[in-house]
């Protein structure tokens, strides 16, 4: 993927995003010079330029504000990391200045730098020494077997074993086509086309399937994001601390304590889980803060994968959890799971929870490992397995480009257009398959492999 | 027997006149440079040894893109048809292929005078015995006469005539063609210089005289109406005045699958007489029903030999089985029950040399100079051959010229994927042409072929520069075209605009997959561009595995990309190559 440009400017902060004295912000590629003069003040010219010297500039608003007053050491081709023309802009760490820098550089065409991407292009230009082109040579192979177990190409994986069927289903569809188009002497019958239809429709549900798994996939591995909201003051906080296992969120009997949306990982079962406390759904809150809480609160729900919407026992159910409770409902995405759980079991009932929902209490932890195996099944229902799950960005590019060539290939064949191109979907959707299986053009590889160094370096 | 040196010293000789031969001669000749052409026998140039087909799928655009680089085979095609045949007009323009049958004798004839034409060539009939070489240098030839032949550059086209041996059933012997001899010696000399050599087969089938075959029971195949020519240089109404013969169809019976099954034994490939592989996309019919039982008919084409004759060929009966057995086989079959066999069909063992040992230009890297172009190199077909003929013929020219060779582009046309795919991945089989090799199939049609390949004729002296500007009136018409202007109808010269036309509609037809390709072959580019030093020592790094040194030192690729062709390197060892290339640059850089 690193390869698809190897020259075009790239930019990236190479310190760390938290907040420090000074923060590095790097660029490297074509052009660098003349998109940089977009916003640093004074104006540099390349032919001026004394490489590694350390130069006093202005960094600019596009409305001629001064930003920040910053360090820049300008190198030029071939005589910098990369081997290409560079900039080092030393500014002052805050974020603000880090984002808006960085927002700049991109309006005018940088391009925001991938992992690794300045060490790939500092082994493409052959601009590293003895000792780092061996380290790196150790590198490759440290991490040709982290993807061993990570996905792909080396077998015995549940992914692997499928990409491998779909290669052979492609393969073996394709060789029909090909062996009618190349066959001089009409020797091959006609193809049966409804059942090659059949063929291409189950094609095309299989690795929708694994395509789809990335969703969840990806989920495992980012984290499931999990929403606690309900009324206010019915103890979401004291979930939330009870699933993430300590005192996060502030508890407090007065309604609208936590103001803002908290955040906590916790693993349950193996699965990562990321959640958030809302502030209450308070629909009468009056005070401002309040309400921008809870305006925060939508957006979380709407992001969320799972959201647990808590009802408090000791509490009749009143016409405002009721409205909370629509609320959530049409604000929650299509896909995500939404579970009703009811809160304060310790205390005397007001109501009965309704059969079969969780019931817990937060005090005691009563229910709360019920409430976790729910959160853990989300993970692991139905047809979906860890094990054969799309958790790659690339992997998941791959699968929906094959995908989509599929789907080409059926609605050509569909509608009897000519088999030559009903093949060459067919084998667009193998190389992009085969990109998967490792049967890939070597640099996309070799670009993956340095996508596991950290960013700017 | 004295030894004579021949006088006159030429830039090149080429040996054999088959289809490789008198393109390598006649191209050479056209490019301005002294030619010998040697050959055992005047009487069989150019000589249709098996089909009297020119064309098909596949080879069918190799002999477009063969006259657009400025070879013979499809002029010569044009001026020797009897039948005219676009194949696959189900499927769209890309896999379209034109074919022809043509008369043999006037396919010969017409090439015999071409040679004798042609400036700068002299033929010779004589054989050609061993290298002539001084220590590893190659001087030239040595004919059976004893005749030594000087020439810069020598191109070997000896086709199946290396060791040759025929196989009618259990009976045997040494032929490079039924009724003309092999050519023994020559096979020992290369390979004793250092040159793998290998065995490879394959076979014909009977001939029959049509008086005796029952035209009623098969079905006739017109031939296409109008017929559409091989070459930009034949005129296609003189053409369309011309006579035309039928082809006929008919298919085997379940009774001739019996009889093969029963009489096995009888052959030379079943009876265990031939070891050697033969192709398996041209496969004889005792190998159709030993790997395809479940098919209960084989279709059969009867294709007329020629004019004044009525020999006709029996394509779809390629066999090595016994005589007996080939007459009870056509027999079997009712509209050929009562015909005769005037030629029996048989099988033909011969040495080939593994073209790994080539280099793209099909020059040897064993023995600079050398050049090796057809059968010799593994593959089948005239139009192979005739292709690999003028590539050789063309860089030889090149060479001693000192100019850039000509290495097409695996995208650029089907010759360039040939001649890719022989030398990186070398035969087990005879290798032919489909369009399935290519991998972009939708861009390099029989339709613009001039289109992608005349300006490199142009270049290198193959298209004459008074034609060269009715070539760039034509691209003009094709690039308005492409654009939806049609202001031009006609061109002055050989080229029409009708076919312009017709190429910028495919390209639009194929739009989106093309440019798809195009990024393809720019992203392609990158690996290119890294070139790998010719004395790069592989046995030094440890990450490759002995198989990928071992590959790696025989075919020395030039750039990565060549590398990663080259079959059972795995990925990881790309990488480790581009990043011990990269440091080794880098280190150099430094260095200076």
């Amino acid at each position: 993927m690193l390869l698809k440009n190897t020259e075009d400017l790239i930019v990236s902060l190479s310190s760390g995003l938290e907040k420090s004295a000074v923060a590095l912000i790097r660029f490297s590629g074509k052009d660098c010079v003349k998109t940089v003069n977009f916003f640093l003040n004074p104006k540099v010219e390349k032919s001026k330029i004394v490489p590694g010297q350390i130069k006093k500039v202005k960094i600019i608003s596009e409305e001629g504000e001064l930003i920040d007053n910053a360090l820049g050491v300008f190198y030029i081709s071939p005589k910098s990391y990369t081997g290409q023309d560079m900039l080092e802009l030393f500014c002052h760490g805050s974020p603000y200045i880090i984002k808006k820098t960085l927002s700049l550089a991109h309006k005018y065409g940088a391009r925001q730098a991938l992992p690794g991407e300045f060490t790939f292009r500092a082994y493409i230009n052959g601009k590293l020494n003895l000792s780092q082109a061996e380290a790196v040579n150790d590198l490759i192979n440290s991490e040709t077997e982290k993807q061993h177990k990570a996905a792909i190409s080396q077998l015995k994986g549940d992914l692997s074993e499928k990409i491998k069927s779909y290669r052979e289903k492609i393969i073996s569809l394709l060789a029909e086509l090909e062996v009618r188009i190349d066959d001089t002497y009409e020797e091959v019958s006609d193809l049966d086309k409804k059942s090659y239809l059949a063929r291409l429709e189950e094609l095309k549900q299989d690795i929708s399937r694994s395509a789809s798994s990335f969703e969840k996939g990806n989920l495992i591995k980012k984290g499931v994001n999990t929403v606690i909201c309900g009324l206010p003051n019915c103890g979401k906080s004291s979930l939330l601390n009870r699933l993430a296992g300590y005192e996060r969120a502030i508890v407090s009997p007065i309604a609208g304590t936590t103001r803002d949306v908290v955040e906590e990982t916790a693993e349950i079962a193996g699965y990562k889980f990321s959640f958030s406390d809302t502030a209450g759904l308070n629909k009468n809150a009056k005070d401002e803060v309040e309400k921008e809480g809870i305006k925060r609160s939508e957006k979380a729900v709407k992001k969320a994968d799972i959201v647990i919407f808590v009802r408090d026992l000791s509490q009749k159910e009143s016409k405002e959890e009721k409205e909370a409770f629509e609320f959530v409902t049409a604000l929650k995405s299509d896909t995500a799971k939404l579970i009703e759980a009811f809160s304060k079991s310790d205390l005397p009932k007001a109501r009965e929870p309704k059969t079969g929902f969780p019931v817990f209490s937060s005090l005691t932890g009563e229910g709360i490992e019920r409430l976790k195996d729910i959160l853990a099944d989300f993970c692991a229902d139905g047809n979906f397995s860890y094990s054969s799950a799309v958790t790659s960005l690339r992997h998941y590019e791959s699968l929906s480009e094959a995908l989509c060539a599929v789907e080409k290939a059926y609605e050509n064949a569909f509608k009897n257009g000519p088999m030559e191109i009903t093949a060459e979907n067919l084998r667009q959707s193998l190389s992009s398959i085969g990109e998967i299986a490792g049967e890939t053009v070597p640099e996309d590889i070799l670009a993956e492999i340095f996508s596991n160094f950290c960013v700017g370096k | 027997m004295n030894k004579f040196i021949y006088p006159q010293k030429y830039d090149i000789t080429v040996i054999g006149a088959g289809h490789a031969g008198c393109e390598a001669a006649l191209i050479c000749s056209k490019l301005g440079l002294q030619t010998i052409l040697i050959t055992q026998n005047l009487d069989t140039i150019a000589q249709m040894s098996c089909n009297p087909s020119i064309g098909g799928v596949g080879k069918g655009q190799i002999v477009k893109e063969i006259d657009a680089l400025g070879g013979i085979m499809g002029i010569n095609t044009d001026k020797s048809a009897l039948n005219y045949h676009m194949l696959n007009t189900s499927r769209g323009p890309a896999v379209r292929s034109p074919r022809a049958q043509c008369d043999k004798k006037l396919y010969h004839l017409n090439m015999k005078f071409a040679l004798e034409e042609a400036e700068n060539l002299r033929i010779i009939q004589d054989e050609a015995q061993e290298l002539w070489l001084e220590g590893s240098c190659l001087k030239g030839i040595k004919s059976a006469r004893n005749v030594f032949y000087e020439s810069k550059a020598v191109i070997i086209t000896s086709g199946t005539f290396l060791k040759g041996i025929i196989h009618i059933g259990h009976f045997s012997f040494p032929g490079g063609r039924y009724n003309d001899p092999p050519s023994s010696s020559l096979s020992d000399s290369i390979s004793q210089a250092g040159v793998k050599r290998g065995r490879l087969k394959t076979g014909t089938p009977m001939r029959l005289n049509g008086r005796t075959i029952d035209f009623s029971l098969c079905e006739k195949q017109a031939p296409d109406s109008p017929a559409e020519p091989f070459s930009v240089f034949t005129d296609k109404e003189k053409l369309n005045s011309r006579i035309f013969l039928p082809c006929w169809i008919t298919r085997t019976e379940k009774e001739t699958a019996e009889i093969i099954s029963k009489n096995l034994s009888s052959g030379a490939l079943y009876g265990g007489k031939i070891s050697s592989l033969g192709p398996r996309y041209c496969p004889s019919i005792e190998d159709k029903i030993v790997k395809f039982p479940h098919h209960e008919t084989h279709h059969i084409f009867l294709e007329p030999e020629g004019f004044q004759t009525l020999e006709y060929y029996v394509n779809g009966l390629s066999t090595s089985l016994s005589e007996e057995t080939q007459t009870l086989i056509v027999k079997s079959i009712p509209a050929l029950k009562n015909a005769q066999i005037i030629r029996p069909g048989y099988a033909i063992e011969y040495d080939y040399f593994d073209p790994q040992n080539l280099d793209f230009t099909l020059e040897s890297k064993i023995i600079p100079g050398l050049y090796l172009a057809g059968q010799v190199n593994g593959t089948t077909g005239y139009e192979e051959a005739a292709a690999q003929g003028l590539m050789a013929g063309i860089n030889a020219c090149l060479k001693i010229k000192r100019e850039e060779p000509l290495i097409l582009k695996r995208h650029e046309a089907y010759i360039g994927v040939m001649i890719d795919d022989l030398i990186t991945k070398g035969v087990d089989e005879p290798y032919r042409m489909f369009t399935s090799r290519a991998e972009h199939r939708l861009m390099m049609r029989q339709d613009n072929a001039d289109i992608r390949l005349s300006e490199i004729a142009f270049k290198i002296g193959a298209l004459h520069k008074n034609l060269y500007s009715s070539f760039k009136a034509y691209l003009k018409v094709y690039e308005e075209a492409s654009k939806n202007k049609k202001n031009i109808k006609e061109i002055l010269g050989p080229w029409r605009a009708e076919n312009a036309y017709l190429a910028a509609k495919n390209d639009a037809e194929y739009c989106a997959y093309i440019e798809r390709s195009k990024k393809e072959i720019e992203k392609a580019k990158v690996l290119e561009k890294v070139s790998i030093p010719h004395d790069f020592d592989y046995g030094k790094i440890k990450e490759l595995s002995n198989e990928a040194k071992q590959k790696l030192s025989r075919l020395k690729p030039k750039n990565l990309s060549d590398a990663s062709r080259i079959p059972g390197l795995t990925l990881a060892e790309i990488q480790f190559l581009w990043v011990i290339i990269n440091k080794k640059r880098g280190a150099d850089e430094k260095g200076n």
